[in-house]
């Protein structure tokens, strides 16, 4: 589908600002309809700009220590993804941040620099200038491609932020959960002042499905805002006459997994034994392959609660092997192996082997092997932990007796639901290679 | 009140406080304690300024009745489908070119109908301020009718298909979700099956029933009191409070039968007669709440996430009405169609009624009731019999429900549903007014009377489970999720096997919020209460389409998932939480599974 480059938004955003600064301030009768929205009815409007013309124009200060009044500078005439943080949450907040990353990085390609990301303080009285700008400097989400969304940390007066925060809908009934910033929803808000249209999204769905949605909402033009929706149709349409594939892709298949390719090189790895894993003495398994990036707490603990519940269904067979390869860890991942096993508590017998891998040898191996996209670096700015030096294609892949690639499974996403859903597909197909029955009928 | 601003000097603003003013000192004598109800006050500091409850005039205007969908013809493609049945973007469902020869007992009525922008007399016509809103607006042989909130009014009859193409002409992506009909996926209006702007979709109504085990049709699951309204993922909320709602009735032979025997009110020879079954003594009455700017306009903000309640009571898209009505009985079709008002109605005088419908489908027998409880897309239907009032008398339908956020209503579930109402209630909000008049000697007056038979029910045996699923509706960091998940239209979260029947439990997690649970396809039946151990009251022992759940509610319900392959979804009906992806998707195919699976097909 042909996307709008920056540089045709341009017009469409100078035609935007131009209404908003030859008109008086929105309200009511007298707003100015732009007329792409389709309908110049100023009742119409009303019912959508309310919400984001309503904003209150309170004066924060960025992570760059600059003062900014919210409205004016960051939301009149603009795209904006706002969400709320604190910078010493453990828990929702750096996975919100990562996600928000990735979808700036997808704005950039729809929207370039008529979106801006906000993330503003629920905590200012801890969350000072100096402490947002130190933990900004941490993100380093600094860049200086010109077509980048610019990302703002803000904090500014507790109760002018509060009552933003109750604006958006973003509080809790019971105070003491409300004052409580641990307890702060992880929505995202997504809007665009100039067309009017704003949403709250959930933000713990996919980012596939986020930036569809952004698209549509915040989207400047009806191109913009439903290539996605026509070019579902249009492979739907051609799936269904068989002029092209399934669109739901690998994990339609409903009866034998499809051979993805043949897994020809082996892995050359240490065991939490010491020993060398013996990778040609597992032909005639099936093999269940599963990276982890240690450095994210969430993720991998799902991968690792999914390792011990398949071992708890299938290690009991013998042409069953588990491989786990932990990433992230450095020089220190064999000394680690050991203690990692003890710590999961995963069977000291041989069905769930852990493997030590240099960079290299498991590079040539995901992809060869497994099928996997290579590892690629991270530019500085790009990550949201120092740690992420390198992005890693996590899908746990499925290899079957004869060594062939059978399929590759998500079974960490951040939505649960999805992540249920690819272990399920996952254990299917295991079944289905292990002879076992494909599915269990209810009745 | 000051009515002395010179009129050469004052704005638009002046003019319109002028007229309220003028407006409240003439009809309620504030001051004189004349009023006997409670006014509604705004509902947020957001909605500073918004025209005041005290402010709007009662019953001055008539209730508006919705016109009839025109059928562009049956059995031949019309002359305005200017292309052929599924060639527009969206396509149709492929039921449409794919059905069993049975489907077809009568010829298929041919509908068009546009989503489109409007404007009209929301509030009193003596307030002199219009209100623009989305609506639908229904396609004739040569032109249009004017679009209208509610939406013109469906007919539909069982065994008889109808093809509906809807225009979007709006600037934002529609679904059309014919609510309590058994459709197919494509036509269900799944939240992500849209119509872009300036697109079509074909809508394939079968009105086929699903058939019991000997391969009959299941007449007790014939529907009668459905509405449409939008579904799109993500905007349900606004676009709903915009005005995108309208009735729609359906007939199958049993129901007819009642009204040529004259039991259920109707004419001889008119009621009984399709396309339209013209019944002046049949009224949808959509209940609907909403916010006012001075202006006029209906006031939404896209902040309401947690639920939208308005400060003015609306009838059939009018506040306050009157409805003047003959001395004889009526049958009121009552559709909660707002955002997040629960309501609990009675009449003034505390006089009984009968109530012969929840949801889609009539009672096995009457209901005798004081009170009937509408939560959201709930529909109650009730037979009023005015016959022993004097023409004169007035009447009035009042919500006696306090709802002091969008959380729920205050107090308990089991309070709001129940069917007596004695001593005085603490609060009381009249939302229509009717009018007796002598009845017209030439039509009959209706004979259902407390023990009248209706539909046939049949109640779904534990035996006849094959499969058990629990799921929890809960608020989470400001969220709206069910079992800790949300809708991801890549899951299918619940698998069941097509013609099988199952057993949820739906259990509202905490928080005190309430959760009416929309399930598409087929009705659902109460088995347990597993929070009080009570009976299951009168009311809800028949069917359901959307089933309330109050402050930790744990309730277990069967269902049946017959004819159509899925994806359909479930959701919480405060459509600002469906919106907030309170919503999962279930698929019945040939075999069901405990998991979740992908979906079977998908229909952008």
């Amino acid at each position: 589908m042909k996307k709008l480059s920056y540089i045709h938004l341009c017009n469409a955003i100078a035609l935007v600002l131009s209404v908003i600064l030859s008109s008086a301030p929105l309200s009511g009768a007298e707003a100015v309809a732009p007329d792409y929205l389709g309908t110049a009815d100023d009742g119409l409007l009303l019912m959508r700009r309310t919400f984001g013309d309503k904003l209150e124009d309170i004066t924060m200060t960025n992570h760059r220590g600059e003062r900014v009044k919210f409205f004016s500078d960051l939301v009149r005439g603009r795209i904006v993804l706002i969400s709320f943080f604190y910078t010493h949450c453990q828990d929702s907040c750096p996975l919100t941040n990562r996600k928000m990353a990735v979808l700036r990085r997808m704005m950039r390609e729809e929207f370039g620099r008529s979106a801006t990301l906000i993330s503003i303080s629920v905590d200012p009285e801890r969350d000072t200038p100096a402490v947002i700008s130190k933990y900004a400097k941490q993100q380093t989400f600094e860049t200086a491609d010109p077509d980048m969304p610019d990302w703002q940390f803000l904090t500014g007066d507790a109760e002018e932020i509060a009552r933003l925060r109750r604006m958006m809908g973003k509080y809790e009934f019971e105070e003491e959960a409300d004052l409580d910033p641990a307890k702060h929803g992880s929505s995202l808000m997504i809007g665009n002042q100039a067309t009017g249209r704003w949403c709250m999204l959930n933000g713990r769905i996919s980012t596939e499905g986020l930036m569809t949605r952004i698209r549509r909402i915040a989207g400047w033009t009806e191109e913009q805002r439903y290539h996605d929706m026509k070019a579902s149709v249009h492979a739907w349409d051609a799936f269904r006459e068989g002029r092209g594939p399934n669109p739901l892709g690998e994990m339609a298949s409903d009866a034998e997994p499809p051979v993805l390719e043949e897994a020809s090189e082996a892995l050359a790895a240490t065991t939490q034994s010491g020993r060398e894993l013996p990778w040609d003495a597992m032909s005639g398994k099936v093999r269940v392959v599963t990276s982890l990036y240690m450095p994210c707490g969430h993720g991998s603990a799902e991968g690792i609660e999914l390792m011990k519940q398949l071992n708890i269904e299938f290690a009991k067979n013998s042409d069953f092997q588990q491989i786990v390869i932990p990433l992230g860890l450095g020089k220190s991942v064999v000394a680690a192996l050991g203690s990692l096993a003890k710590s999961w508590g995963l069977p000291e017998k041989g069905s769930c082997l852990l493997a030590a891998v240099t960079p290299e040898r498991y590079r040539s191996f995901a992809v060869r092997s497994l099928g996997l996209e290579p590892p690629s670096a991270v530019a500085p700015q790009n990550r949201v932990l120092p740690a992420d030096e390198v992005e890693y294609d996590l899908r746990t892949v499925l290899i079957d007796q004869n060594g062939r690639v059978r399929g590759r499974f998500q079974v960490n996403d951040a939505d649960p639901a999805r992540s249920a859903l690819s272990g399920e597909l996952l254990r299917r197909d295991i079944r289905f290679l292990l002879n076992q029955k494909n599915q269990r009928p209810i009745n | 009140m000051n009515n002395e601003n010179k009129p050469n000097t004052i704005g638009r603003r002046t003019l319109i406080k002028t007229g309220i003013g003028a407006t409240i000192g003439g009809v309620f004598n504030i001051g004189s304690s004349a009023r006997a109800d409670v006014p509604l006050p705004i509902p947020d500091s957001l909605f500073t300024g918004a025209i005041d409850n005290l402010a709007v005039p009662r019953w001055a205007d008539p209730l508006p009745i919705p016109a009839y969908v025109p059928v562009l013809s049956a059995g031949t493609l019309p002359a305005n489908y200017t292309t052929p049945v599924g060639k527009v973007l969206h396509g149709v469902a492929p039921e449409w070119s794919n059905h069993p020869a049975d489907w077809d007992k009568y010829p298929t009525q041919y509908y068009q109908v546009n989503c489109v922008a409007g404007r009209g007399n929301l509030l009193p016509k003596s307030m002199k301020l219009t209100s623009a809103f989305w609506g639908y607006q229904a396609l004739t042989p040569t032109g249009a009718l004017p679009v209208s909130v509610p939406g013109p009014a469906f007919r539909f009859r069982a065994g008889q298909p109808a093809m509906v193409r809807f225009n979007n002409k709006l600037p934002e992506e529609m679904s059309i979700h014919m609510h309590g009909g058994h459709w197919p996926s494509h036509s269900d209006g799944h939240a992500s099956f849209m119509i872009s702007p300036n697109n079509a979709r074909d809508y394939y109504y079968p009105n086929v029933l699903p058939r019991k085990k000997d391969g009959t049709f299941d007449i007790t699951e014939s529907p009668s009191s459905m509405w449409y309204h939008d579904h799109a993922l993500d905007m349900t909320a606004p676009h709903v409070a915009r005005g995108l709602a309208g009735p729609c009735q359906a007939f199958d032979d049993l129901e007819l039968g009642l009204i040529s025997t004259g039991v259920l009110p109707g004419i001889k020879g008119t009621s009984d007669v399709g396309p339209y079954f013209d019944n002046p003594y049949d009224i949808s009455l959509f209940c609907s709440d909403r916010v006012f700017h001075p202006t006029g306009d209906v006031w939404y903000d896209n902040n309401a996430h947690n639920g939208y309640l308005g400060n003015v009571e609306l009838v059939n898209g009018k506040a306050y009405p009157t409805l003047q009505v003959e001395a004889r009985k009526y049958r009121f079709r009552v559709c909660g169609s707002s955002n997040s008002r629960i309501r609990r109605l009675r009449l003034s005088n505390n006089d009984s009624f009968l109530r012969i419908a929840k949801d889609a489908w009539l009672f096995g027998q009457p209901q005798r009731t004081q009170a009937v409880m509408v939560g959201m897309a709930n529909r109650a239907d009730i037979i009023i019999d005015f016959s022993k009032y004097k023409a004169g008398t007035e009447i009035f339908l009042e919500n006696i429900l306090p709802m002091s956020s969008p959380r729920g209503a205050d107090g308990t579930l089991e309070d709001a549903e129940q069917t007596t109402v004695t001593g005085t209630p603490a609060f009381n909000h009249r939302i229509l007014r009717f009018k007796v008049v002598a009845k017209n000697p030439l039509y009959p007056d209706a004979t259902i009377t407390d023990t009248t038979a209706l539909r046939p029910h049949e109640v779904i045996q534990a035996s006849e489970v094959v499969a058990k699923r629990s799921f929890v509706f809960e608020r989470q960091n400001g969220q709206w999720a069910i079992n800790q998940s949300f809708y991801d239209p890549a899951v299918a979260n619940a698998c069941p096997t097509l013609g099988s029947v199952e057993e949820w439990t739906l259990k509202n997690g905490a928080g005190g919020w309430w959760h009416p649970i929309h399930i598409h396809l087929e009705s659902h039946q109460h088995v347990a209460n597993l929070t009080t151990g009570l009976p299951i009251p009168q009311q809800n022992r028949w069917k359901h389409d959307v089933t309330m759940l109050g402050p930790n509610t744990e309730l277990v319900i069967r269902m049946r998932f017959r004819t159509f392959k899925g994806p359909f979804v479930f959701h919480c009906h405060n459509v600002e939480h469906e919106d907030l992806e309170m919503m999962f998707q279930f698929d019945p195919r040939a075999v069901g599974s405990l998991t979740p699976q992908p979906p079977q097909a998908w229909y952008p």
